[in-house]
């Protein structure tokens, strides 16, 4: 049986949205889009901040929003959480108000919602700033916050707008682990919206693709990675997915071959998946100087140009593709059949759970 | 080296024309301070014509600030947020008794609430209450000139707070009530409080509404503009030392406020 099944048509500005979208209990979709695609108004439409224009949507058998007959219902009857983009943590609340509101607007008492509150708190490791403002929170710890607050109310639908856009770029690979593992923990269905392919790998089961307010193409990452359908997927997603068994800061591909990755600890050794974006892998005519820890000798299989850059697929001993510039091409002089050295820095691999 | 100039410096044109403004209100009120019988300030300040206008005029000025506070917010809330035909002819008759001559004001206030008036005359036979010439009358006049001037500012603060909270504070099950207490209104304080610093300053000011609608009763209706009036015809010092005490309440109020909430 599926949690949710929608059907949003939506027109709004310049935006004209027509997506269908479901997600059972437990399951993670991620919505992945350029900027103006209509990832956010998908948001908006299943949390009923804008009503649909035609369509459907339904949760758990019941109707939350159909045009067709008249059926709508408002956003806090709706057993949704939301995770903002930016978080929207109300600024004159403490942490601990902030994830109590949505308890007490539902009807629990002011003790009774501060102590389950309190034992979110906790559960995120946040017990230290339960009176907090959001202004004194880091962004990890606030979009714990956020992520506690959506919770508290026991939805059955998760959903997450960016949840990790405003994050600078040395916590996020921390703070995207912790978001995994914390989400693991809902058994709800959760709807991911996002630009970042790793994030959507990292956190969905499943890939939903929306350009332009139609979907171009939906499945599971592998799926995608390795059959992009359009040229926007093949730029965003035409990402490296390797996978293999972590041990220390080792990873052993299954499919042979070592790479080494920046020891985090919010991955336990064991399976792994590994995302290297193909634009991170460097290529050398001659072995390179210096300390990247993953350097190997691998030969062109194939070569795709699209406009000014050029798509490099290497075999042995990984299979991956890379992508250098028009210019690069021309100086390594790179053709099929020739053999060259590659490197990746151990930080551009991203490693998670499989 | 117009170009060097860095972002913070004024253009040197403007000094001299801040300057001229600044000049342009201190100025009276020096003039003012050089005239003042500091001798005589003590007893002038004790006469009963002094201490009954003062706290008739503190009194009404809260009072229609509070009243105004009431009903002005959520006016600006349904100005700032819903949409509705007419819309911006209710906004612009909000706005009217800021451009009206108070005096008008007045009229318009008797002929609604006047004894003869079009709302006053059924509330005087049915319960003998009389608005216009008691404190009451005073404070309907300071209320209808001064609730204009919240309204617009809460309005602008609404209408620059990030609405998104409030779909927040929905999609956590919060009802419409909920919101507009504990999010909106807390967002849209600093314009709220703002609003109410500059009701109550032009509340405490008001004349022509007042003097049209209440009358110039010592100790009933007579505020401090009317009694400072009235004394300029008769003791030029009682008035000067009027006008001091009135100046002297209102720095006392904007100092502290206006860096805070009126930016």
């Amino acid at each position: 049986m599926s949690t949710l099944d929608a059907a949003i048509r939506l027109r709004l500005g310049d935006l004209d949205l027509d997506v269908s979208l479901g997600a059972d209990t437990g399951e993670a979709v991620a919505v992945l889009g350029p900027n103006g695609a209509g990832k956010t108004t998908i948001v908006r439409a299943l949390a009923g901040l804008t009503p649909i224009d035609g369509g459907h949507i339904t949760l758990d058998g019941t109707v939350l929003d159909r045009p067709d007959d008249g059926t709508f219902v408002p956003s806090e009857r709706r057993p949704i959480g939301v995770v903002f983009q930016d978080y929207l943590l109300f600024p004159r609340m403490s942490a601990r108000d902030n994830i109590a509101f949505g308890l007490h607007s539902r009807g629990v008492d002011k003790a009774a919602a501060h102590v389950q509150a309190d034992a979110w708190l906790d559960r995120f490791g946040l017990a230290d700033h339960a009176r907090s403002r959001p202004s004194a929170l880091s962004g990890g710890q606030a979009q714990r916050v956020a992520l506690a607050r959506a919770l508290a109310t026991d939805p059955k639908l998760l959903l997450l707008d960016e949840p990790l856009a405003a994050l600078d770029a040395s916590t996020r690979v921390h703070v995207r682990a912790e978001l995994r593992r914390h989400l693991t923990t809902f058994e709800g269905a959760r709807i991911l919206i996002t630009h970042d392919p790793i994030d959507a790998l990292i956190l969905a089961d499943r890939l939903v693709i929306v350009e332009d307010g139609r979907i171009t193409q939906t499945g599971t990452a592998a799926d995608i990675t390795s059959r992009p359908a359009t040229r926007y997927v093949a730029d965003l997603v035409g990402i490296n997915l390797l996978h293999g068994r972590l041990d220390g800061s080792t990873v052993r591909l299954d499919d042979g071959g070592e790479l080494t990755v920046a020891a985090d600890d919010d991955v336990p050794c064991g399976d792994v998946a590994l995302a290297i974006r193909p634009q991170t892998i460097a290529l050398y005519a001659e072995r390179p100087d210096g300390s990247p820890r993953n350097v190997w000798a691998a030969t062109i299989a194939d070569l795709e140009a699209d406009r000014d850059r050029i798509r490099v697929r290497l075999s042995g001993p990984i299979d991956l593709t890379a992508e250098v510039t028009a210019t690069a091409a021309h100086t390594l002089d790179l053709r099929p059949g020739q053999q060259v050295w590659a490197s990746i820095k151990a930080v551009d691999v991203a490693v998670y759970e499989r | 080296m117009r170009r060097r100039r860095t972002r913070n410096r004024a253009p040197w044109v403007l000094l001299p024309l801040a300057a001229v403004g600044v000049a342009f209100i201190v100025l009276p009120l020096v003039a003012l301070l050089q005239r003042t019988p500091w001798g005589d300030l003590g007893r002038l300040l004790g006469d009963p014509v002094v201490t009954d206008a003062l706290r008739l005029s503190l009194v009404s000025a809260l009072v229609a600030t509070v009243l105004s506070l009431l009903v002005g917010v959520p006016l600006a809330w349904v100005l700032a947020r819903t949409d509705f035909p007419g819309r911006a002819v209710v906004r612009a008759l909000v706005t009217l008794p800021m451009v009206l001559p108070p005096v008008v004001g007045g009229a318009a206030l008797l002929f609604a609430f006047g004894r003869r008036g079009l709302l006053g005359e059924p509330i005087y036979d049915g319960t003998g209450f009389l608005l216009p010439f008691s404190l009451w009358g005073v404070i309907a006049a300071n209320t209808f000139v001064a609730m204009p001037f919240l309204v617009i500012t809460v309005e602008a603060g609404l209408r620059s707070a990030d609405e998104r909270y409030e779909d927040a504070a929905a999609t956590l099950g919060a009802s419409r009530w909920t919101i507009f207490r504990r999010i909106t209104v807390p967002n849209a304080m600093p314009a709220v409080l703002a609003g109410a610093v500059l009701c109550w300053a032009r509340a405490l000011g008001e004349f022509g509404a007042t003097v049209t609608f209440a009358g110039n009763l010592q100790g009933r209706t007579q505020t401090m503009p009317l009694a400072v009036f009235l004394a300029l015809e008769s003791d030029r010092d009682a008035a000067i030392a009027l006008s001091l005490v009135l100046i002297a309440v209102s720095l006392a109020v904007l100092i502290p406020l206006r860096d805070r909430w009126l930016r």
